[in-house]
């Protein structure tokens, strides 16, 4: 099939970028959307231009590298997939795809699609870690955890921290993640230790990382590729109540 | 202080101030249903609280302090927001991801705001300056009869009903949003908040609706 592309493209993150115009034919629909751009920079290559830069890096779903807005949607149009598991048989011929970077002002534009998501980092920095005691791992089972608990810990965890929810937030809010994060941790023993200060600090850095208010649109929901639910937008509002 | 000014503090100040004008608009709507038992009994419902004047006093200065408080943070979130987010989507597709009343609280809001000042200046102004006990006229008679407060006119009749349903639409959003705010989880045994969320954004502006057509078409008089 053939497609027509509007891509944003910007030099540099002080550049300011604009769309460009490409037509790519010879598309499958078996091939991924990332292979399909793999296959446009190729032609760019070979006709001296410079490709278009784009994260990537598992190509599974499981790294939470990749990240671009195809047609206004966070990761395209599929509910719960990521842009990498995304394929072109999603799409129909002749159809005419705007592809952009996660806009917030938290994620600065590197160049092309690719934005600068170390505030997510700081974020960690500041409470998305636990105390553990060197030596041997210990056996797998000796630490008893609810089932409830452990079930609820896993959804938290499956969270990538790819910012979708921040790229489809109206306020740029990364609410949704530092939920995940805060509920993962608050539900394990192993997250006991910094539990009183965790939440605190990660909000903190979140506030001054410049992500906005979250005021529980729900768009992050609806775009997370890992469907992580606002619920962890709740708790994380009753565990900052709980431990301030 | 640092835990009123982060985020999370903000939308807190937000949602306990914005449930605070919910529970008052229940008071305000079961005042106004006494209009339908008559003059007498809208007139001891009035006097009534005419005893009780320093305590109604303070409650409406209490009021006006959780309206700044909802106000001055709502506007204070949105601004910073927009900050956040400085570059929109070349093709949005928000309507697949979140509801309309969710993306224009401010000016839902900014027309209730505009609302409560012209409601106010019409009814609780002419309440302050007409003091029925100078004159033989009552509460009633100064409302309904003599319409100080405009009431009975076509043109307030269309104004007050379209400000109340957008007062709905505000709550519409609003409501739950501030039970998500305030920690309520939807699936807890908290759960009935939710389910009663539809009393007030249906049902009780439905209930002003109500009032404010039964005074254009004569039911109230
Ligand atoms: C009858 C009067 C009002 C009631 C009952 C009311 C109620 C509420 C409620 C319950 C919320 C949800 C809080 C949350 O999301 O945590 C809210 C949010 C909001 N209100 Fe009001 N409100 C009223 C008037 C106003 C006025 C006059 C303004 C502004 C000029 C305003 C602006 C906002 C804004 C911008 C939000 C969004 C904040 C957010 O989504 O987190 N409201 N309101
Ligand atoms: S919560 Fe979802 S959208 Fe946000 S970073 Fe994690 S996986 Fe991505
Ligand atoms: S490239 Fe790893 S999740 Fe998409």
């Amino acid at each position: 099939m053939q497609l027509t592309l509007k891509i944003w493209r910007q030099s540099s993150a002080e550049s300011t970028g604009f769309f460009e115009k490409y037509i790519v034919d010879n598309v499958t629909a078996d091939m991924s959307f990332f292979e399909m751009l793999d296959m446009l920079n190729n032609d760019l290559i070979k006709q001296n231009k410079s490709p278009i830069v784009f994260d990537h890096d598992c190509r599974e779903g499981i790294c939470g590298t990749c990240g671009l807005v195809i047609n206004g949607r966070a990761h395209g149009p599929l509910k719960g997939v990521t842009a990498c598991q995304l394929h072109m048989r999603t799409f129909k011929n002749g159809e005419t795809l705007t592809v952009e970077p996660w806009r917030a002002k938290s994620f600065k534009v590197i160049k092309d699609l690719a934005v600068d998501r170390q505030a997510f980092d700081k974020i960690m920095e500041a409470g998305g870690y636990i105390s553990v005691k060197t030596g041997g791992a210990p056996d797998a089972n000796a630490m008893p955890i609810f089932k409830e608990n452990a079930d609820e810990a896993f959804d938290s965890a499956t969270c990538i921290g790819c910012g979708a929810c921040v790229a489809a937030c109206k306020n740029s809010s990364a609410m949704l993640f530092v939920g995940a994060k805060v509920n993962q941790y608050a539900q394990l023993p192993q997250g006991q230790v910094e539990h009183s200060k965790r939440v605190k600090n990660m909000v903190e850095a979140m506030d001054s990382a410049g992500f906005g208010n979250c005021t529980n649109t729900g768009a992050c929901e609806a775009e997370c590729p890992k469907e992580i639910s606002i619920s962890n937008i709740i708790k994380l509002n009753k565990e900052y109540l709980k431990f301030h | 202080m640092q835990f009123l000014f982060s985020s999370i503090g903000k939308k807190i100040q937000v949602a306990i101030s914005g449930i605070f004008l919910c529970i008052f608009l229940v008071f305000h709507l079961l005042n106004n249903i006494t209009l339908f038992f008559g003059p007498a009994v809208f007139n001891a419902m009035v006097h009534f609280l005419e005893s009780i004047k320093p305590m109604i006093r303070i409650m409406e200065f209490g009021l006006l302090f959780i309206l700044i408080m909802h106000i001055g943070n709502a506007i204070k979130l949105t601004i910073e927001n927009k900050a956040a987010n400085p570059v929109n989507y070349k093709q949005s597709q928000s309507n697949d991801v979140s509801s309309l009343n969710s993306r224009t609280m401010l000016i839902s809001g900014t027309i209730i705001l505009l609302f409560i000042i012209l409601h106010l200046s019409y009814i609780w102004l002419s309440y302050q300056t007409h003091n029925p006990n100078n004159h033989s006229e009552t509460y009633y008679d100064i409302l309904l009869r003599n319409k100080i407060g405009f009431l009975g006119h076509k043109w307030t009749a269309l104004f007050y009903v379209i400000a109340i349903s957008i007062i709905a639409f505000h709550l519409r959003h609003g409501f739950q949003s501030a039970l998500k705010t305030l920690g309520f989880l939807p699936n807890s045994k908290n759960n009935f908040l939710y389910k009663i969320a539809f009393i007030f954004w249906g049902i009780i502006p439905f209930g002003f609706i109500v009032i404010v057509l039964s005074i254009q078409f004569g039911i109230i008089n």
